[in-house]
């Protein structure tokens, strides 16, 4: 068998995927801090105030990572929700659970940290635009899932009821990406472009792209951190579980 | 508090998008942390116990 393969079964090992996440969750955790320390640094104290929007603009730092985090947990969200439906597979129920609370702060922090930005550069804290409208409707999914999830007293019923909520909402996430092209709104266009040259000067998309980084890896931290303690609360009475925690003290 | 914020300008949305984010960031951090600590703490003195019965 194909070791990348191999790795992934071995991942869906209650045992096994314990101790990679005590392993690895410290690396996570640090190199996402440690980014987020430089990338504001640079947008927040290096990088020059926009012509137009003045200092207002530093607030892209926090927003436009944490918003293309609640689309991209989303989808990392419904692919467990999938697996999970699908396969029955544990641990891909209890990352489909773990995915949402994290994704849900991501969603609140785009959404707050946007009427931040919008009131001096639009004058309104809130105006019911597209995007703004599909990425509300994205945190009441996620609160959806979370809700129809715990409504069960089995965790594994609630995590596959809630998977199929998930999926259903997945039609969302283009909508919040497209939603700028296919409606004439407030919120600007795209500025980063994967292909093509993007619309925004290098000094203020370094710090940006930094940013992004970093939420990347808090999300894994965060992920092995809310998986291991769903999955140690599911085992704690097994023998495996008493010696990886041992062999972590 | 909205009043507050637009006296202090640019800055002061940006100070309030910070606390906002940190905030948030530790109580989505928090939960799994103590659970953890909590179920760490419960098996060990669980260990522990078992150890001292079996030594008595």
């Amino acid at each position: 068998m194909n070791p990348v393969w191999r790795w992934f079964h071995q991942l869906g090992s209650p045992p096994y995927f314990y101790r990679f996440a005590t392993r690895w969750m410290p690396w996570f955790g640090i190199s996402a801090l440690l980014l987020t320390v430089i990338g504001m640094y640079l947008g927040f104290v290096e990088a020059p105030a926009d012509y137009l929007q003045g200092d207002s603009f530093r607030i892209m730092y926090i927003h436009v990572p944490a918003a293309w985090m609640s689309m991209f947990i989303y989808g990392v969200m419904a692919l467990n929700g999938a697996i999970a439906l699908i396969w029955r597979i544990k641990l891909s129920e209890l990352l489909f659970l773990s995915c949402a609370p994290i994704g849900a702060m991501f969603t609140a922090i785009t959404l707050i940290t946007g009427m931040f930005w919008g009131k001096p550069t639009w004058g309104a804290y809130w105006v019911w635009d597209a995007r703004l409208t599909s990425e509300l409707v994205l945190l009441f999914l996620y609160f959806g899932v979370i809700g129809l999830a715990s409504a069960y007293d089995d965790l594994r019923q609630g995590a596959r009821a809630a998977a199929v909520l998930a999926l259903v909402g997945v039609v969302n996430v283009p909508i919040i990406h497209f939603s700028v092209k296919w409606w004439n709104t407030l919120h600007q266009g795209e500025t980063v472009r994967i292909m093509g040259k993007s619309s925004i000067d290098s000094s203020m998309l370094w710090p940006l792209l930094i940013m992004a980084l970093a939420t990347k890896l808090y999300f894994v931290f965060a992920l092995l951190l809310r998986t291991r303690s769903a999955l140690a609360e599911q085992e704690r009475g097994k023998q495996w579980l008493r010696e990886a925690m041992v062999e972590a003290a | 508090m909205l009043a507050f914020l637009e006296a202090h300008g640019h800055w002061g949305y940006i100070y309030a998008s910070l606390a906002v984010t940190v905030v948030l960031v530790l109580a989505d951090l928090l939960p799994p942390w103590l659970r953890q600590r909590k179920l760490q703490n419960d098996l060990r003195a669980r260990a522990r116990r078992e150890q001292h019965r079996s030594e008595s």
